[in-house]
């Protein structure tokens, strides 16, 4: 009996000890600063005058200051702007091109490598990038926009192009992950439900939304949750490419919680950057539970 | 297949398929032009073929390799080492908990089972970074961690962990259990087993899984520019910092962009190989 139960302790030990590491790491670097971040969301910060930071407990006033200030609206407004047309785009995009990929046109093992290349370049490279070719007086597109007619285009000066162009960016970063996890997922369809088809005469556009697309729906309904949550997350683009500018145009969330440290006001750094959790997890929640549980439903 | 299609469509699909390359290689292309052009040649419209439109000059490639290298490198070996350093720790830690999460049953006062626990893990990626950035920042300052490299390894670590147990669970779920448990007849620990048996055998996910952390690593923006300051600078960070800098210099931009790509470019080969095999898509749709 006890030699028994030292086995099944020793057991436990070991099998805990896979999971120790990560637990630690997890412990420190993140449910700790989530804690703290929460307290801090509730002081008021301020820096005496030998430089230390003083705290005074203010309860929930941060969130109430924040929830009355028209500048923390805006960004959530261009942050769920961002994402969701962002996400539709890449989404609609990369599905389009993955099912090209799949018909074997001549160049595709060349294009599988070359259309993943956008989603390796670190965002504020890419920022860079776009802003060289969308520059309509010296960039490659200089005389077709001249021809037609923008080459005045003021992408910065004005609010909507200005979101726009963080939109093009974005779209042309990340539309590749959903098209190489699209492309995998079509690839590892079964056979026998196109066999069918075929033998009963089913047009291609028949076959697309009667088989295709519905058996997708668990792959595409995850590679689209991936796309929002991290999209949410959306600042090196802006920063970059525009500074949140004109005004506030397209200062996201993350971003306006970024200035706000750069002011030294830690607590209300904190407070923005808890609601952004908060809306993200409702908006991650709502879209699992209702649209991805029934898709999965769909196909079985 | 049997049925024909009509010319038109197939025109169609080239059309396409061709657009979008054209709309993902003119960037690149045009990146790559402008890191040879001269600054007066930069700004005198578009010029889009050297030596026939224009006298191609490697000023911005030796402004990097050569005359400020010195400055340069050390932001260059600071994201080699701190991308590295961090994959290969997230890798680890990573996938020790992402087997134990597969084989083993954990329960945490009753409540707490593996699916919550690998459901809690996974979504530590949903966290925007700025939640919890500012105490890593005081708490690095306290510790003398803060702008070092070991701070910004730590932190990464940390920022890829979930990607790792996430697309390695898929990996470990499908090898076979019998094969470590004939080693454990044959006297193997469970540490054993899992480095000697199930870690040779899932060596192509743990590659592909490296290369995925280290690309998100080397290219991560926001964290590094909270928590690192001109000693542990990374490439994204610099890159990020000419626009206040110098104003627009194109061409010294497109090198140091074209210096932080080509590395990541050579992965992506790699990696089409590997997604196109099927990582991923298990762990997507799970």
């Amino acid at each position: 009996m006890k030699t028994t139960s030292t086995n099944n302790r020793n057991k436990t030990r070991s099998e805990l000890g896979f999971l120790l590491p990560a637990l630690v790491v997890v412990f420190v670097m993140s449910i700790f600063p989530l804690i703290s971040s929460l307290l801090l969301s509730m002081t008021k910060s301020s820096f005496s005058t030998g430089g230390g930071l003083q705290l005074e407990f203010v309860g929930f006033q941060n969130y109430s200051n924040l929830l009355s200030d028209a500048r923390f609206w805006g960004t959530l407004g261009n942050t769920l702007l961002f994402v969701f047309i962002g996400v539709a785009l890449q989404f609609g995009l990369g599905l389009g091109i993955a099912m090209l990929l799949t018909q074997k046109l001549f160049g595709q093992t060349f294009f599988r490598v070359l259309f993943l290349i956008p989603m390796m370049i670190t965002p504020v490279a890419v920022a860079y990038i776009m802003k060289m070719v969308l520059n309509f007086q010296i960039g490659p597109l200089a005389p077709i926009a001249k021809a037609l007619g923008f080459a005045d285009l003021p992408w910065f000066a004005d609010a909507n192009l200005s979101r726009l162009l963080v939109i093009v960016g974005d779209t042309w970063q990340w539309t590749p992950f959903v098209i190489i996890v699209l492309l995998a997922g079509l690839e590892a369809l079964p056979n026998e439900p196109y066999e069918a088809a075929q033998v009963e005469g089913a047009t291609p556009w028949q076959m697309f939304t009667q088989i295709t697309f519905p058996l997708l729906l668990p792959v595409s309904t995850g590679v689209v949750l991936i796309r929002l949550v991290e999209a949410f997350k959306i600042v090196d683009m802006p920063i970059v490419l525009t500074g949140g500018g004109p005004g506030i145009a397209t200062e996201t969330t993350s971003l306006f919680a970024y200035y706000t440290w750069r002011t030294f006001d830690q607590s209300k750094t904190a407070a923005i950057a808890y609601l952004l959790v908060v809306v993200v997890t409702i908006i991650g929640t709502l879209y699992n539970n209702i649209i991805r549980k029934r898709a999965l439903e769909v196909a079985g | 297949m049997k049925r024909k299609r009509p010319v038109w469509q197939t025109a169609l699909m080239y059309i396409a398929l061709y657009g979008w390359a054209i709309i993902v290689a003119l960037p690149l292309y045009w990146t790559l032009v402008t890191s040879i052009k001269s600054r007066s040649n930069v700004f005198n419209g578009p010029l889009y073929l050297p030596f026939i439109q224009f006298q191609p000059v490697m000023d911005a490639w030796n402004r990097f390799f050569i005359t400020d290298w010195r400055y340069f490198s050390s932001q260059y070996f600071n994201s080699i080492i701190i991308a590295l350093g961090s994959s290969i720790l997230a890798v680890i830690i990573g996938s020790l908990a992402s087997y134990g999460l597969t084989r083993f049953k954990y329960i945490w006062g009753g409540k707490l089972r593996n699916r919550e626990l690998s459901f809690y893990f996974i979504s530590q990626r949903i966290l925007p970074p700025v939640a919890v950035v500012i105490p890593l920042f005081i708490l690095f300052q306290t510790v003398k961690l803060f702008d070092t490299q070991i701070g910004l390894i730590i932190a990464y670590t940390a920022f890829n962990l979930p990607l790792v147990v996430w697309l390695m669970q898929d990996y470990f779920a499908s090898i076979p259990v019998e094969l470590e448990e004939s080693a454990y007849i044959d006297g193997c620990s469970k540490l054993e087993a899992f480095l000697r048996i199930t870690l040779p055998l899932s060596a192509p996910g743990l590659v592909a899984t490296f290369l995925f952390v280290l690309v998100f690593a080397w290219n991560e923006y926001i964290i590094a520019l909270f928590l690192s300051q001109s000693n542990a600078q990374t490439m994204p960070i610099l890159i990020a910092a000419q626009n206040a800098q110098r104003g627009p210099e194109w061409e010294a931009i497109s090198v140091l962009t074209l210096v932080t790509i080509l590395p990541v470019c050579v992965i992506a080969v790699f990696l089409e190989r590997f997604i196109s095999r099927g990582l991923l898509v298990g762990a997507v749709k799970g």
